[in-house]
């Protein structure tokens, strides 16, 4: 599998989605959990700042009380400058005595409203967070005393606050994703495991089996469920595998038997000229009826795997040539042109020799029965590929995926024989070889005829 | 001859005994494999018929002890239809030929004459370079063919089939057996891809000539008589 494969498989692995969905709905829980710490935080802090301002505030308001004339407040305030030409400053105060005097700051917006609130004193001009205040201002001695704390110190806080929120958060969606990768991986390893065996199965190999899949969780349950099935499933097709065989060869017996007293009969009514071509007649049926058991067999051999593969490096051109020279002869004297086109380089496949001309002899055979009169019959080899053309009347495209099945019948011109068991046979042999048979019309105009074509891998 | 069938199928064997008996041959029928060793051993037979599924002892266990035991008389196998690995099983276990069931007789007698007649030494036929038979030659070496002095030109298949009827010397060569040795083939074509053959080769062999040498047996097969 290439990377990107992969990372698409990873990608669309339900274990890394889970982590990502997981991962948002993480990032969303810190972002309201962060919301709610800042607001409880800036209320709190706040709160304190408060208790300090007014401890201040009496404190400074106690003086101004004892300081009858409000002259030598300045002193009092000694402490305080103005704030907004002084980033230092934490503390300030002012004060208006009853007759309108300002001791102090000039902060005329800070007198306009008794209570705590936050106000911005702007200095040089421009506007910062540096700037915030939280200024009580309250009555005193007939006039008004106000009393501000710089935010600053405590701001900070919550600044870093936010930042604190952020990097843990992103620590733990990379975490979170991370243990999603490798879950994914872990998990797409297993799936990958339980779809190829299921691969496997679906090609017709019973036998395959996920196996062991590590963990006791889902996913080896379902690998445990997969196996189940396939294990029935096998048992069940071994079952009709088998009553088809033991049918065929409980058949054979009597036919057998029966074959030979046609023998006998078709022998001693030599004498009795009108009998014998009855016998002879009997005796082609019982062969076509053997031939008939004989596929099935063989078929049900293959399917099963039962086979006992003779591989060997062949040359299909030499195996074309070798039937141009069997059925050549017999093409053209059936009143078919004949046509062999082979390249000159060999192409080597491994083949049971046996088998593969068997099949081929099918297609022949088929090619001889169905091709209309003064068609051509072509053999041919190229590539990886061997294939058997004829000029007949074809196969609709709608009939050509079931034609291949054992015993399918059209009703076309093809069904006055049936294809019996030839195309599946052939379709059979070519699996037994992980070769591919595909059907195609041999030309455009009409009889369009039919090719097969067997294409190794 | 003398022939030793192993065929547990009464019906079957019966027929095998019946039809061999006819042919003059004298025939040991046994129905079980160890009774079949045991005979095969002690007594000459000219040719051995061995059924695969034997009770007491296989028809192939049978034919691997016989050949542990240096019995070198031809064997002959029935085997089940559609087992194409039984027929390779049983000649790489030293069987000689196989017929698979059910089977025509007129193909048993041909093989089990066949077997039958083999030369002692098998290498003196191939050595050969010459076949002749009546006034028609052959040149293995050179892959020529003359009738009457007169060159006759045959391609490669006619002239592997006419030498296949002529070294079968007078025995009746069945369309399966042809297929055997001259095209390879192991199964039987529903198309005459003998006959077809065989009435070319005629064309050349006898029609320049005005007379016969391939003579038809009627449900057999063919045979060149000297």
């Amino acid at each position: 599998m290439s990377l990107k494969a992969e990372a698409i498989g990873l990608f669309r692995s339900s274990a890394f989605r889970l982590a990502m969905a997981l991962s948002v709905l993480f990032v969303l829980i810190l972002l309201a959990s962060g919301v709610l710490a800042n607001l409880l935080l800036v209320d709190a802090l706040q709160e304190q700042m408060d208790d300090d301002l007014k401890m201040r505030f009496d404190t400074i308001a106690e003086r101004v009380k004892s300081n009858d004339d409000h002259d030598d407040l300045e002193e009092e305030f000694e402490f305080m400058a103005d704030p907004r030409h002084s980033d230092d400053l934490i503390y300030f105060a002012a004060f208006k005595s009853p007759d309108g005097r300002m001791t102090g700051l000039s902060v005329p917006d800070a007198f306009n409203r008794l209570g705590t609130r936050t106000l911005v004193l702007q200095s040089g001009g421009k506007k910062d967070d540096h700037d915030k205040w939280r200024v009580h201002a309250g009555n005193v001695s007939g006039g008004v005393l106000v009393v501000g704390r710089r935010w600053d110190t405590s701001e900070d806080i919550l600044e870093l606050l936010p930042g604190a929120f952020m990097a843990a958060g992103g620590a733990a969606v990379l975490l979170t994703l991370g243990a999603g990768v490798g879950f994914g991986f872990a998990a797409q390893r297993r799936i990958r495991k339980i779809s190829r065996t299921l691969d496997q199965i679906a090609e017709g190999d019973l036998a395959a089996r996920v196996g062991p899949l590590g963990r006791a969780d889902d996913l080896s349950d379902l690998a445990a469920h997969v196996d189940g099935t396939t294990a029935r499933l096998e048992v069940l097709l071994r079952q009709t595998r088998e009553l088809s065989v033991n049918i065929a060869h409980d058949l054979k017996t009597p036919l057998t038997r029966l074959r030979a007293r046609l023998e006998t009969l078709a022998e001693a009514s030599v004498s009795e000229d009108e009998a014998l071509p009855d016998a002879e007649k009997a005796l082609e049926e019982i062969d076509r009826i053997i031939s008939t058991f004989d596929a099935i067999l063989q078929i049900a051999r293959m399917d099963a795997g039962a086979h006992n593969k003779r591989f060997e490096d062949l040359d299909l051109g030499e195996l074309a040539r070798e039937f141009a020279d069997a059925y050549g002869a017999v093409i053209e004297d059936s009143g078919f042109g004949f046509e062999l086109s082979v390249p000159q380089s060999p192409s080597i496949v491994r083949a049971d020799p046996a088998l593969l001309k068997q099949a081929l002899a099918n297609l022949i055979e088929n090619a001889l029965r169905y091709s209309s009169p003064g068609g051509q019959i072509r053999i041919g080899v190229s590539g990886r590929s061997i294939e058997v053309a004829d000029e007949g009347p074809g196969i609709p495209d709608a009939d050509k995926a079931r034609v291949m099945e054992p015993f399918v019948r059209l009703d076309a011109a093809r069904s006055s024989g049936g294809f019996g068991l030839g195309l599946a046979l052939v379709q059979s042999v070519a699996q037994l070889h992980k070769a591919r048979v595909s059907l195609s019309d041999t030309r455009a105009q009409t009889p369009c005829g039919l090719t097969v074509r067997i294409d190794f891998a | 001859m003398r022939l030793l069938v192993l065929e547990d199928d009464a019906e079957i064997g019966q027929w095998v005994y019946d039809g061999l008996s006819r042919e003059g041959h004298v025939v040991d029928w046994l129905k079980d494999g160890r009774e079949a060793l045991a005979a095969g051993t002690v007594n000459f037979y000219d040719v051995l018929i061995l059924d695969r599924m034997t009770p007491g002892l296989d028809g192939l266990s049978v034919l691997k002890a016989l050949r542990a035991a240096k019995v070198a008389t031809p064997v002959l196998f029935l085997t089940a239809m559609g087992d194409v690995d039984d027929r390779v099983e049983g000649l790489e276990a030293g069987g000689d030929d196989y017929l698979t069931k059910p089977f025509a007789f007129s193909e048993l007698r041909a093989r089990v004459s066949a077997l039958g007649r083999r030369p002692a030494q098998a290498g003196s036929v191939s050595e050969q370079t010459h076949l002749v038979v009546r006034d028609i030659e052959l040149d293995l070496l050179k892959r020529k063919c003359s009738r009457a002095g007169q060159d006759v030109d045959l391609n490669g298949k006619e002239f592997a089939l006419l030498e296949a009827l002529i070294r079968a010397n007078g025995r009746i060569q069945t369309r399966n057996m042809l297929l055997e040795k001259v095209w390879n083939m192991n199964f039987d074509p529903t198309t005459s891809v003998v006959e077809t053959h065989i009435s070319r080769l005629r064309g050349k062999i006898e029609k320049p000539f005005g007379d016969t040498v391939i003579k038809t047996v009627r449900g057999a097969g063919y045979v060149i008589e000297s």
